[in-house]
């Protein structure tokens, strides 16, 4: 008997497969020391392996008994517990990584803001970027730019804001995001969001990353908030957003808001 | 190894410990040692070495860990933990107080069987 077949003799009855390779590793590998052993008291190969065999006793006895110690049952219980636990750990890390990535994001940001001003006519508003005017529920909120075009008899704002939400497990923003969003200036007069835009005075919104990839990165999303209507005599702006019952606002000055200016 | 005398049951654990003891060895290294040490008295298949050493190591009183030889042949070796030192004690002390007994038993055999 070789050492390959004695090792296969052991294996046939050990049930549990994938403990093959290490028993056949150990196995060969005591009976290469025995052989080298024998060679060296001056035995030839075949006698040095014919006794290395001889001495390990009977294939079936070990094969046997290894069997008893290595179970199918609980060895492929451990082998799905591991891969289990291997999941489990994958996804608790992956936000963590995911953090990781927007931490990068953050130092070396690939948004362009000012191609976005380019595009615009008005004047800027002063005082902006207002980064995480409000942080809510995993949503951060910036007002990144903004431009003030004054008109014949009424002036129009249009906003840059950019959503950021980091945990992947948070949904994608819509406009339907901003569904309860409300616009008044320091005059008290209401601007509508779009979804009831038939007024006089009207805020719109358009996702500027759908229409621009420029903009868009994994987790934020940019949009334009464009109030219209806005009478030249309004000194401020103020946005409030009812979001989850929990209602936050901020106000914006506007320069060169009034003729008087 | 030689033919001789075949070890008593159950004794295979404690000798395996006891080798280990001083040092981690890998199977070959342990059958040689053994061989040696009985001044070449027991015999011992050796194969079924490793059912003994995966027993041990199932319980927690070894660990295995494989290292490359210098000829290239990686070995796996064994090592007695805190636990297996503990087994090894006990195990010590039922040898000695079973021997004991043996000793007392063939002592009073010897007692008859002395000339009248």
């Amino acid at each position: 008997m070789t050492i390959p077949e004695y090792c296969a003799a052991v294996c046939r009855l050990v049930r549990f497969i994938p403990d093959h390779p290490a028993i056949v590793r150990e196995l060969s590998g005591h009976l290469e020391d025995a052989v080298e052993a024998h060679q060296a008291k001056g035995l030839p190969y075949d006698q040095a392996v014919e006794q290395a065999v001889t001495a390990m006793g009977d294939p079936a006895e070990v094969g046997k008994a290894l069997d008893a110690l290595h179970s199918p049952l609980l060895g492929w219980i451990q082998i799905w517990v591991r891969r289990a636990l291997v999941v489990c750990a994958t996804l608790m890390l992956l936000p963590a990584l995911l953090g990781l990535w927007r931490l990068g994001e953050s130092c070396f940001p690939q948004e362009d803001p000012a191609q976005w001003r380019s595009t615009q006519t008005g004047e800027g508003l002063p005082g902006l970027p207002q980064r995480n005017i409000v942080e809510h529920s995993g949503y951060t909120l910036s007002l990144w730019d903004g431009v003030h075009t004054t008109g014949k008899e009424t002036d129009q704002v249009s906003l840059l804001l950019r959503l950021d939400h980091f945990s992947p497990w948070l949904r994608r923003p819509s406009e339907w995001t901003f569904q309860s969003l409300t616009v008044t200036d320091d005059l008290g007069t209401e601007y509508l969001n779009w979804a009831t835009a038939y007024r006089e005075h009207q805020a719109d919104f358009q996702v500027l990353a759908s229409s621009s990839g420029v903009y868009d990165t994994f987790f934020s999303d940019w949009f334009v908030l464009t109030i219209d209507s806005i009478p030249p005599e309004a000194q401020t702006l103020t946005i409030a957003l009812e979001q989850t019952g929990e209602p936050f606002s901020f106000s914006i000055p506007l320069t060169g808001g009034g003729e008087d200016e | 190894m030689k033919s001789g005398s075949n070890l008593p049951t159950g004794s295979t654990a404690l000798l395996v410990l006891s080798l280990l003891a001083p040092g981690d060895k890998y199977g070959y290294e342990m059958i040689a040692a053994l061989e040696e040490k009985s001044d070449h008295t027991f015999t011992l298949k050796e194969g079924t070495l490793y059912p003994v050493l995966h027993s041990l190591e199932k319980e927690g009183a070894v660990t295995a860990y494989e290292k490359e030889a210098p000829t290239g042949r990686k070995r796996k070796y064994y090592r007695i933990t805190p636990r297996g030192r503990r087994l090894l004690e006990e195990k010590r002390t039922e040898w000695q107080s079973f021997s004991r007994l043996v000793n007392a038993i063939v002592a009073e055999g010897e007692g008859l069987l002395s000339p009248v």
